[in-house]
């Protein structure tokens, strides 16, 4: 076989190998940090938020999302609507990736794209 | 000469291996072809993608003497170099064959043109055949064209301008696409289906890269596709 197809195939079948064990591995940590991007995925927009602010949505039956406690150090991540995001008085935007600014700040609000999704978990 | 001549020169240049049954146009350049008007406004690659069925590629070498304006590379046997300004180079990527599993990998060795076989391009499928400028040009379907690339695993910028690229097909999908997008997705075994949403996810939080779709404004759109591969699985998502 050709030196440089020779080469190429077994590169692209280390990288097979490795994807297998990658998600072997992924499974056993419970995907953690993919949950966490696919919440953020969801964010049409995303906030910073102090703890009094988080606190409070959650006594007004604010659901944290799952992912966040499995995180360390844990996080508070919650999905909040419009209108709970107008009384607000902390929230600081913040751009929707995988920062350092989202990944050290301890209480995140997301505003997702489909309101409702807020809403129904807002009253869970 | 800007993107969009070299795009089409090279097409144009290429006409005899594209005219063999089962060719297909694949790769990079595939978001500006859809584009309206081939627009081509993105410069993803300098190179034009062909690919080949395995059992065409004697066919294809055969015509390759017919392309005046390529001569293969000495490095990459795969590739053939523009001899002309204003045409890309051609890069030949094996089909495999109807059943072949997708992480399948092979060569198909000839005396001009070697390639190698990817299992994974087995998720394409003939589309439309695109006319323009009297050329016709062999498309997939525009679901295995964003399929394709996100089962691979991608990393680094070339894997961030390959989300892109991805993201220029979605752009320009209908529902007809995404129905058959998710049906397909729905077929892989878990841990290709992961693969999936992992960089569609991975998509969604991309930053812009010049001459690139601009992802930030897309980003509803990726999510709404992410909500399509989440409800084809039979556990959805607590985040969705």
């Amino acid at each position: 076989m050709n030196e440089r197809l020779e080469a190429r195939v077994r590169d692209v079948r280390k990288r097979w190998l490795l994807r297998s064990w990658e998600y072997r591995r992924r499974a056993g940590s419970g995907g953690v940090w993919l949950r966490l991007a696919r919440a953020l995925a969801g964010a049409r927009a995303l906030y910073v938020i102090d703890a009094a602010d988080c606190a409070r949505l959650e006594e007004e039956g604010a659901r944290l999302l799952d992912v966040g406690p499995e995180l360390h150090p844990q996080k508070r991540l919650m999905r909040i609507d419009e209108d709970a995001l107008a009384t607000l008085e902390s929230a600081q935007a913040v751009d929707i990736r995988l920062s350092a600014e989202v990944l050290s700040a301890p209480c995140l609000a997301i505003v997702p794209f489909h309101p409702d999704v807020a809403t129904r978990q807002g009253k869970q | 000469m800007d993107f969009r001549q070299r795009l089409l020169a090279t097409l144009r240049a290429a006409e005899p291996v594209l005219s063999v049954p089962g060719v297909l146009v694949i790769g990079s350049e595939l978001p500006n072809l859809w584009q309206p008007g081939v627009a081509s406004s993105l410069v993803v690659s300098e190179a034009l993608d062909v690919g080949v069925p395995s059992h065409a590629h004697g066919q294809v070498e055969a015509r390759l003497s017919e392309m005046s304006l390529f001569a293969p590379s000495d490095d990459e046997p795969s590739v053939w170099l523009p001899q002309a300004d204003g045409l890309l180079e051609l890069n030949f990527v094996g089909l495999p064959e109807p059943g072949t599993p997708l992480s399948e990998l092979y060569p198909v060795e000839g005396e001009r043109m070697s390639m190698l076989v990817f299992g994974t391009l087995g998720l394409l499928r003939p589309g439309r055949v695109l006319e323009i400028d009297g050329m016709r040009i062999p498309m997939p379907q525009r679901a295995g064209g964003m399929l394709e690339k996100l089962v691979s695993e991608r990393s680094g910028l070339k894997g961030d301008r390959d989300l892109l690229v991805v993201l220029g097909i979605l752009m320009h999908a209908d529902e007809d696409d995404l129905e058959q997008l998710t049906e397909a997705y729905a077929s892989l075994p878990d841990e290709l289906r992961h693969s999936v949403r992992s960089n569609a996810t991975v998509l969604s939080l991309l930053q812009p890269v010049a001459g690139m779709p601009d992802p930030l404004g897309q980003r509803e759109r990726v999510h709404d596709l992410l909500c399509r591969l989440e409800a084809a699985e039979a556990q959805p998502s607590e985040l969705t």
